[in-house]
């Protein structure tokens, strides 16, 4: 029968749950620069000059058929040699995250305009508002209830992606807990404690983003 | 040296990398395997309305919602390093992957099989009871045959995911595609090279079914059947008692 | 005495202080109905009455939360009671058909008695392509249900529902969703099952119907039965003011 000794646990928990912080840094920044992003990969979807079409086309598959981690590395190598500068890895977290997201919510962007029925257009058009006016006040908004369920999925795959950026020694809760386990020997303590506070941080948020989303989104 | 020759380094060692592809598809079908039948099982079962599935119901939810929430890595490292820990059963890289896989894709399968059984006209659920099937008839001549057709693509979704969340076994040294591009990366001091062709090894795995997936949406759009059904991602519906 | 069975040669279905809610709402307040063997009910209301609630209480596809209700001597009500095996007894026609989509319309019929009753398929075949000539749509018995007209399948449904012999027949609404020029065909078969014998309670608002086919109206509102009596008196000679209230709303004529 295995011994379990918490002690290792709470005399690290703080430490342990600090992780949290750069958890959120990464997810918070990586959700709002790839949406921006997204919004721009949007456009070049639906746009009509089909080389653009094909290229940010060509971009979204490459993000959505290989492992994130896979990008992580990539970018992890690729930073320092493009821009001959040496970063610590958490901008490479940062970066990978962001183009993730650029391309997942692109589509989910793009999803939602064109379910937008286009007589909403015609008539923002008809009251005479400009193109963008519409777009932007008509459009847009029903655009964005529409996907903000799969918005929400997207946000908790992200925030659990986070614990990735641990192989690339980033400080986060992931590589803490494995820093200590390897440290302290105790693997069993840790890596179940990183679990539960995965899961206390986690549930209520995807639980939250479910109930709201619910209750604010549309069906096409 | 030139770009492209650097290139070539990497495409000499194809062989190595080609080794770490088959043990990618072993995990992925392996662990696919596990996935299912496990989904399937707990999918259909808290789809149910038996007297009998209430009290299973419970645990069945904790599980769901557990490795949903919580990292993969996590559930990988904790399987393959605290398991043997607790049980004396030591697992190598290989079955700690297909387990771990397993039971994480598995409750995202479970959800799809609960969205699709859900999806079904509730219609359906009336007239099979009023016709005096048992709750497991009307599952098994009505509800699945017609749950399983609006399944597929979510399904199919799934199994791309699995493909690419099979790379994190690299972090437990199995040899899949990524661990040995990282060590041919090491070895031949091009990483970013390596970590290319790597990556185009997984479009390799990823883009049939990935086409395959875009097709299907597409006619099916143009059918007009129901493009935004969330299945697998959950809406709860209610149903008449049976 | 409460048994669980008790055969009552004179009546077919017997439903005692039947209340019903949803939450807050209460659906059936206290419904007491007798339908005798080879009677034709009609049942008429406002839609939230109660009338379609009843129905489904019936056959226990919506349970009750007082009161009993026996089919053919057999209790609906009582805990513990097979289910299953008594709606065997008690076919239903729903609004929306709900055919099953993923088979051919004699598939349909036979999967009564294939999956229920067990029939060998050959006999059940045979069954189903005789129900299917008598409503004249033996030449559809491998056409998918979405390839039939409104309807056609709503009588497909008619007769999934009699492949099983059932005592008593339950519709609710059966052509409510039907395009005025096909309601016609859906109401001769019914009442051809009326002529023959059929015991049925039918929730509807063809009044034409009530009277022509039915032995017996029934009114509801709000839950309760405000008011029942022949066709003849109660359609164009209503006692309570609900209930003439109602029928005129439908635009029914008072002339008989």
């Amino acid at each position: 029968m295995y011994v379990w000794h918490w002690g290792v646990v709470w005399s690290h928990l703080a430490y342990l749950v600090g992780g949290l912080e750069l958890t959120a840094v990464i997810t918070v920044t990586s959700m709002a620069i790839g949406s921006a992003l997204g919004v721009g990969v949007a456009g070049a979807r639906l746009s009509r000059w089909w080389p653009l079409r094909l290229a940010v086309g060509a971009y979204i598959e490459f993000v959505r058929g290989t492992p994130f981690l896979v990008q992580l590395l990539w970018l992890y190598y690729a930073i320092p040699i493009v821009t001959g500068l040496n970063y610590p890895s958490i901008v490479a977290a940062i970066a990978a995250g962001s183009l993730n997201i650029a391309a997942y919510n692109g589509e989910l962007f793009r999803a939602g305009i064109l379910a937008v029925p286009s007589g909403q257009q015609d008539a923002a058009l008809a009251l005479g508002m400009t193109r963008w006016a519409a777009f932007r006040r008509v459009t847009w908004p029903q655009a964005l209830r529409i996907v903000l369920a799969p918005l929400g999925s997207t946000w908790v795959g992200l925030f659990k992606d986070t614990s990735l950026v641990s192989i690339i020694a980033v400080s986060e809760l992931m590589y803490r807990a494995q820093t200590l386990a390897i440290n302290t020997f105790r693997p069993a303590e840790l890596y179940t404690a990183a679990a539960v506070i995965y899961f206390l941080v986690t549930y209520p948020q995807a639980r939250f983003l479910d109930r709201t989303f619910k209750r604010l989104s549309v069906h096409a | 040296m030139s770009e492209a020759a650097r290139f070539g380094e990497i495409f000499g060692h194809l062989g190595f990398l080609l080794t770490g592809l088959l043990v990618t598809l072993e995990l992925s079908a392996a662990s696919l395997v596990v996935a299912t039948l496990l989904g399937m099982v707990v999918g259909v079962t808290r789809s149910t309305k038996g007297r009998w599935t209430r009290v299973v119901r419970l645990p069945l939810s904790l599980y769901v919602d557990f490795f949903r929430t919580t990292p993969l890595l996590v559930q990988l490292f904790w399987i393959y390093y605290v398991l043997p820990v607790l049980t004396g059963i030591t697992l190598n890289p290989f079955d700690a992957g297909v387990i771990s896989l397993g039971l994480y894709e598995g409750s995202y399968i479970s959800e799809i099989f609960r969205g699709g059984i859900a999806a079904v006209d509730v219609g359906q659920v009336d007239a099979a009871t009023a016709l005096g099937m048992t709750p497991w008839q009307v599952l098994r001549r009505v509800l699945l045959p017609q749950a399983i057709f609006m399944m597929l693509p979510a399904f199919g979704n799934q199994f791309l995911t699995l493909i690419k969340d099979s790379s994190l076994a690299s972090a437990i040294s199995l040899p899949e595609l990524l661990s040995q591009g990282e060590a041919l990366g090491a070895m031949t001091l091009y990483p970013l090279e390596a970590l290319t062709v790597t990556g185009v090894s997984y479009m390799v795995l990823t883009l049939p079914l990935s086409t395959v997936l875009t097709l299907w949406h597409r006619g099916s759009l143009s059918r007009g059947l129901s493009q935004l059904r969330r299945i697998g991602g959950v809406v709860e519906t209610e149903r008449g008692m049976i | 005495m409460s048994e669980r069975h008790s055969p009552d040669s004179a009546y077919a279905v017997r439903v005692t202080g039947v209340s019903k809610r949803y939450g807050e709402t209460v659906v059936l307040r206290d419904v007491s109905l007798e339908v005798r063997r080879g009677e034709v009910v009609v049942l008429l209301g406002r839609s939230g009455s109660g009338k379609t609630t009843l129905l489904r209480c019936i056959n226990g596809l919506t349970s009750v939360d007082g009161g009993e209700i026996w089919v053919d001597g057999r209790s609906v009500t009582m805990r513990g009671e097979n289910l299953p095996e008594l709606r065997r007894h008690v076919g239903m026609v729903f609004q929306s058909f709900n055919l099953f989509p993923h088979r051919s319309v004699v598939s349909n019929v036979m999967e009564g008695p294939r999956t229920v009753l067990h029939r060998p398929r050959a006999e059940s075949r045979a069954k189903a392509m005789e129900l299917l000539a008598r409503v004249g749509l033996a030449d559809k018995a491998d056409a998918k249900p979405a390839t039939l007209s409104g309807g056609q399948q709503q009588r497909v449904a008619i007769v999934r529902a009699l492949a099983m012999q059932p005592s008593v027949m339950l519709f609710d609404e059966a052509t409510s969703a039907l395009d005025p020029e096909l309601v016609g065909e859906v109401l001769s078969t019914m009442q051809e099952l009326a002529e023959d014998g059929m015991t049925m309670i039918v929730v509807t608002h063809e009044l034409a119907f009530a009277e022509e086919v039915g032995d017996r109206v029934i009114f509801m509102d709000e839950g309760v039965i405000v008011e029942e009596g022949v066709p003849s008196q109660l359609l164009h000679n209503a006692r309570e003011a609900v209930t003439r209230k109602f029928l005129s709303q439908l635009e029914w004529h008072k002339e008989p």
